[in-house]
């Protein structure tokens, strides 16, 4: 019965470890893949140009970023917008849906020098967004929130589970040595 | 000092740290920011799998009470008491998480959704099942007992889910945020961040739960080992 | 089949009988409701406005806090007679016992709520003699009673009884309580039965569910 006690904790380790080293593998080959799909990293800036077709549809804009590189994207049907107007009014839609009412709010926003982030690839604007610049802040923090919180949350419990078994090893190697 | 590099080295431990880096670095480095919601919508990374654990957590414990029940070995009240735990702390994430992104998104902490009310009465019951096992003397009675509660709150879990479900329809949620009808507009690498980002508690899950159980067995090694101490000191007495 | 209903109705008599003599249940269930409703009037500071909207909710909340008072009652007459011990030792089936018990509580609130209603009634001045009142009031305290004696139960020895089955039972109930509250809100607003219907379904399931599954699991509670 007491010597059982000594190796409790390694039983199952070798089964445990060839299970974690087959899920390391797959996780790893699974990791690969994101990485082959990754984006171009999102650019932001202000509006510089804004060019549309005879039927006042958005065709290309460009946007300047903080270092004056001026890069031109176009766009497609599935471009996303989220652009606010001077009250903070959001417009969520898309270029399929209005295709001339994404000419205006870039056309506001140049006017505005209000910046935007866009994300794309190959120079196809998949996203167009408000830059969040003062709401990221207030943003940021509610996320940096969640974060502190749970994993404090998290820390707390590891920390006691971690002082609880300090406790029995010690009773237990107590215990042997009155014993043996 | 061995002793603590070979703990450590948990081979779990090591699977879930990578994973969980993994994780991080998707949520908050690969993925764009999302289109309606910007910022605050990377919470739900984090919610959606701390909330799949702590539905993993009830599922673990219902399921290891009623095998208590029907087969009496230790390993499944341990198993039970493991998850429990793990699965309250997951669940107050889970709370916790949900309240910090429904205030930008919905301008409120809390409405009276039919999920959101569930999830609350929920980690109400599972605390309870805690407390009483704080509670309640060692032993097998105890055991028992919380082995039923186990299972009351597996019967009870879909009957509060309807309850909620019609009950929020009689009260429509007070969602007036901006993102009211907010769609995801990330589409496949939600997905796969989310995927990602479950795996990774999933294991965390796992992990903590082996630990907890580890130390529920030491705590009966270490009753075995009180008693047979007073034994040998008994018959050395006489 | 006869035989275990006799043996159920034996129970459920030997309580009964037992509060006719000295009334502690009934009393503790129907004062505590009493003095919740009073209380929430001043509390919500109750106009005719208001009266329809947070009536239910309070009359279901008082009952259902009384109905946890009235199980930690009756269970502590048990365990002060040491007469659980001697049910325990009885030839009898566990699941009869427990139906025995919580026919017994079903019972007593039944009775309180009696007493209880018709104040409501006066207090917060709707009506409510009508018969879809019955058929709530009696699905709501069947499950009160199916959940609360099983919890009961399991709560007499531990430390702090007063504490764990408020803590056990509120949270099971919860389901309960909504179909409770919204199928009272239903009636006192003039609807009829269709309205209430899922509500009143709801109950029944989970009184048929609580029922069946607490009977099947008394067993392991009294078990040495």
């Amino acid at each position: 019965m007491i010597s059982n006690v000594t190796n409790t904790v390694t039983t199952t380790r070798t089964i445990r470890f060839v299970l974690a080293a087959f899920i390391a593998l797959s996780a790893f080959a699974f990791a690969t893949q994101i990485s082959s799909a990754e984006h171009e990293p999102p650019v932001s800036g202000i509006v510089v140009g804004v060019e549309t077709d005879d039927n006042g549809n958005l065709t290309r804009f460009a946007v300047s970023d903080s270092t004056g590189t001026v890069t031109t994207f176009t766009i497609f049907d599935g471009t996303e917008y989220g652009l606010e107007n001077q009250a903070g009014d959001r417009w969520v839609s898309t270029q399929g849906e209005e295709p001339s009412e994404s000419a205006r709010r870039l056309r506001d926003h140049r006017e505005r020098f209000a910046p935007i982030t866009v994300v794309f690839e190959n120079g196809t604007a998949f996203s167009v967004v408000e830059r969040e610049q003062g709401k990221l802040e207030t943003n940021l923090g509610y996320l940096f929130a969640v974060f502190a919180v749970t994993w404090a949350l998290f820390f707390a419990y590891v920390l006691y589970m971690g002082r609880k078994q300090r406790v029995l090893q010690h009773e237990i190697a107590r215990l042997k040595g009155k014993i043996g | 000092m061995l002793n603590k590099v070979l703990d450590l080295l948990d081979p779990l431990l090591i699977l879930s740290a990578a994973l969980m880096g993994v994780a991080l670095y998707l949520i908050f480095i690969w993925v764009p920011t999302e289109t309606n919601q910007g910022a605050v919508q990377r919470i739900l990374y984090f919610h959606v799998p701390v909330a799949w654990g702590s539905m993993l957590g009830i599922f673990v414990v219902s399921g290891s009470s009623f095998m208590y029940l029907w087969k009496k070995t230790e390993k499944w009240d341990r198993l039970a008491v493991a998850s429990a735990e793990v699965g309250v702390i997951f669940g107050g994430m889970m709370l916790l998480s949900g309240m910090i992104w429904a205030r930008p998104v919905w301008a409120v902490w809390w409405t009276g959704e039919a999920k959101l009310t569930t999830a609350l009465i929920l980690f109400f019951i599972y605390v309870a099942y805690l407390m009483f096992r704080a509670y309640f003397p060692p032993g097998a009675q105890r055991q028992r007992l919380a082995a039923i509660i186990g299972v009351i709150g597996a019967v009870d879990t879909p009957i509060i889910y309807f309850a909620a479900n019609l009950w929020s329809q009689a009260h429509p949620p007070l969602i007036t945020g901006p993102a009211a009808d907010a769609e995801s507009a990330l589409g496949s690498d939600l997905g796969i961040v989310l995927t990602a980002s479950t795996v990774a508690f999933t294991f965390l899950f796992i992990y903590l739960v082996q630990t907890r159980y580890k130390i529920r067995k030491s705590e009966d090694d270490l009753v075995e080992l009180k008693r047979a101490v007073s034994t040998s000191a008994m018959t050395g007495a006489n | 089949m006869m035989g275990s209903l006799a043996i159920i109705w034996a129970i459920g008599r030997k309580d009964l009988l037992l509060e006719i003599r000295n009334k502690d249940v009934v009393v503790a269930v129907a004062g505590f409701a009493l003095l919740v409703l009073v209380i929430f009037t001043f509390a919500i500071d109750l106009n005719q406005g208001n009266a329809k909207l947070v009536g239910p909710g309070v009359l279901w909340a008082g009952i259902a806090f009384a109905g946890v008072t009235g199980h930690n009652r009756a269970f502590a007459l048990e365990v002060e007679g040491s007469t659980l011990e001697a049910l325990m030792l009885a030839p009898i089936s566990r699941d009869l016992i427990y139906l025995g018990k919580a026919l017994g509580n079903f019972l007593f609130i039944a009775v309180a709520q009696i007493i209880v209603i018709p104040v409501f009634a006066v207090l917060f001045n709707l009506v409510v003699f009508r018969w879809e009142m019955l058929a709530i009031a009696l699905l709501t305290t069947l499950g009160f009673s199916a959940v609360g004696t099983l919890f009961a139960a399991m709560s007499v020895r531990v430390r702090a009884r007063e504490v764990m089955l408020p803590l056990l039972f509120l949270p099971v109930v919860t389901p309960l309580l909504m179909a409770a509250v919204e199928s009272t809100s239903h009636m006192v607003n003039g609807r009829s039965w269709s309205d209430m219907a899922q509500w009143l379904q709801l109950a029944v399931a989970f009184d048929v569910a609580f029922i069946v599954v607490s009977a099947f699991i008394f067993q392991h509670i009294l078990e040495d």
